[in-house]
């Protein structure tokens, strides 16, 4: 495999990655939508949604600073 | 063909991966096959429905939600334990994150498995994703695994960065293009390594909560309802000591099979087990301790649907199972965990499987007995045994782990090259260090110059 195609799959890596937090994401903001529609434990919702939805975005923030910080630190060499 | 890696330091590391073992064929087939009949037996499920299964009404919780809260609970051998050692600074950890870590991803998926292999319709799951409301702590549950789970392939994978690095030295063909990919284009400067080491030190706070959160959510899933002896204010810390005690001892089982069957006796010594075992024994007297304190409180309290339940652990259906737990969770490890004579390999490794057995009947009689004994006189009296779809089920979720083990080694180095190597390197010279900040009574003398 040569050095565009590893960066290729790299990039993909990242993408997939990102993709899946941003499903997860969705699928909370879905629940509170239900929530909200139902009238059903909207202050629970909200805040079990707060809770989980900055951790992943948190992940997601982890795993972009490792991926680009060391491709800016491989750069640098 | 690999390039040669017989002059490396670590060889004994990477030789499951570029040296096919003898037995990987042959283990590989055994376990395909108890997975394969495993799928015929949910095949049958899926088919003919749940009556295959021993359960029934009122016991609609059987052996999937004991297998359930079990594997969720063994994931805290591996992030927790690994996290708070990295956190604590405790350099008798390198050998043993990366087994540890593996445990919590491996078992994870396994556990939320379950779950799905207890729904009678797995066609509906996904109304679970549509429709799903966060009334329901079975949400709480989806939520925060997932999360878990996300989290802990995170932190296997951060510090699994520069092994990768390593091995994509001294490999090529379609393992050359794998390392390459999810090396990340590691060269081992001191800039990538303060990014990665802050990554770790970060994953290492993250996960703690994450973890703990995870089992308080599980045991919600029961404590939430008014079930007699479920619905109790101790199970969250309850269940969360008695996953951490599983999980150790789980690691501890895990550690002395791959000690054994990749000659890791250089990596993984006595000391480690050792170790591991006086975490173990703290952890089986807070388990009896928390035992103690939730049947006490029931029995005081005489609440008639409660006393049912209790009684049938106590002397009725459920004595055997019970009385079994206290031998295989606090009386016969006890003895082997207090004595440094026995604290070794072969006592802790005995400890710990007793005490896997222990923790999954403990699983067993917190959710059938509270299930085949409903609150109010006028429902009926349940009986509950597992069918051999069940324990079929059960033994391919085992042989499952094993296999998912069983190639990760194949892939990857079970125990970090790149920490032992730091670990051979700079031990000395970091605890040194860390010795001479707080050397006591020197404090003022520092202060004074």
């Amino acid at each position: 495999m040569n050095e565009r195609q590893i960066q290729f799959f790299q990039y993909l890596f990242v993408l997939s990655f990102t993709l899946f937090d941003l499903a997860v994401l969705s699928w909370i903001g879905r629940l509170i939508y239900i929530a909200l529609q139902l009238k059903d434990t909207v202050n629970g919702s909200l805040g079990i949604a707060i809770v989980a939805g900055s951790l992943f975005l948190v992940l997601l923030g982890v795993f972009h600073y490792l991926f680009w910080g060391l491709k800016r630190a491989k750069e640098q060499v | 063909m690999d390039r040669d890696f017989r002059h490396e330091a670590d060889a004994v590391l990477m030789r499951p991966i570029f040296e096919r073992p003898k037995y990987f064929y042959p283990l590989l087939g055994f376990l395909l096959s108890v997975i394969a009949w495993a799928a015929y037996c949910y095949y049958l499920q899926f088919n003919l429905g749940l009556g295959v299964t021993g359960m029934n009404q009122p016991v609609s919780w059987g052996f999937y939600v004991t297998n359930f809260v079990f594997f969720i609970g063994i994931s805290h051998a591996g992030t927790l334990i690994s996290a708070i050692l990295r956190m604590t600074q405790a350099e008798w950890r390198r050998p043993i994150t990366r087994i540890a870590e593996m445990i919590t991803v491996a078992v994870l998926g396994i556990g939320g498995m379950n779950v799905l292999l207890d729904l009678g319709r797995i066609d509906r799951v996904a109304n679970v994703f549509m429709y799903g409301r966060y009334q329901s702590p079975l949400l709480w549950d989806a939520t925060s695994i997932t999360a878990y789970m996300t989290a802990s392939a995170l932190y296997l994978f951060i510090p699994l960065i520069p092994d990768i690095a390593i091995l994509r030295q001294h490999a090529t063909g379609w393992r050359g293009g794998l390392y390459g990919v999810l090396s990340l284009g590691w060269r081992g400067t001191e800039r990538q390594q303060k990014i990665l080491n802050r990554c770790i030190g970060f994953m290492a706070v993250l996960v703690i909560p994450i973890a703990i959160s995870v089992h308080t959510v599980v045991a919600f899933v029961f404590s939430m309802t008014l079930q007699p002896m479920w619905h109790s204010t101790i199970f969250g810390p309850y269940f969360v000591a008695g996953a951490i005690f599983s999980g150790l001892a789980g690691l501890i089982i895990v550690m002395a099979v791959l000690r054994w069957v990749f000659h890791l006796q250089d990596y993984l010594q006595p000391i480690h087990f050792n170790y591991l075992g006086l975490l173990l024994l703290v952890m089986s007297l807070f388990w009896f301790y928390f035992t103690c304190a939730e049947y006490l409180t029931a029995y005081f309290g005489n609440e008639p649907g409660e006393m049912r339940v209790f009684w049938s652990k106590m002397t009725g259906e459920y004595a055997g199972y019970f009385w079994l737990m206290v031998m295989c969770n606090f009386v016969l490890p006890l003895p082997l965990l207090v004595w440094r004579r026995f604290r070794q390999v072969t006592g802790t490794v005995i400890a710990s499987l007793l005490i896997s057995v222990g923790m999954w009947l403990e699983r067993y009689i917190i959710i059938v007995p509270s299930m085949a004994n409903p609150r109010g006189d006028l429902l009926e009296k349940g009986h509950y045994t597992a069918s051999y779809v069940e324990w079929s089920l059960m033994a391919g979720c085992f042989a499952l782990f094993v296999l998912i083990y069983l190639l990760f080694s194949r892939l990857f180095p079970l125990v970090s090259i790149w920490e032992a190597r730091e670990g051979r390197e700079k031990t000395l010279e970091i605890v040194a260090a860390r010795v001479e900040r707080y050397k006591l009574g020197e404090g003022r003398l520092k202060e004074e110059q």
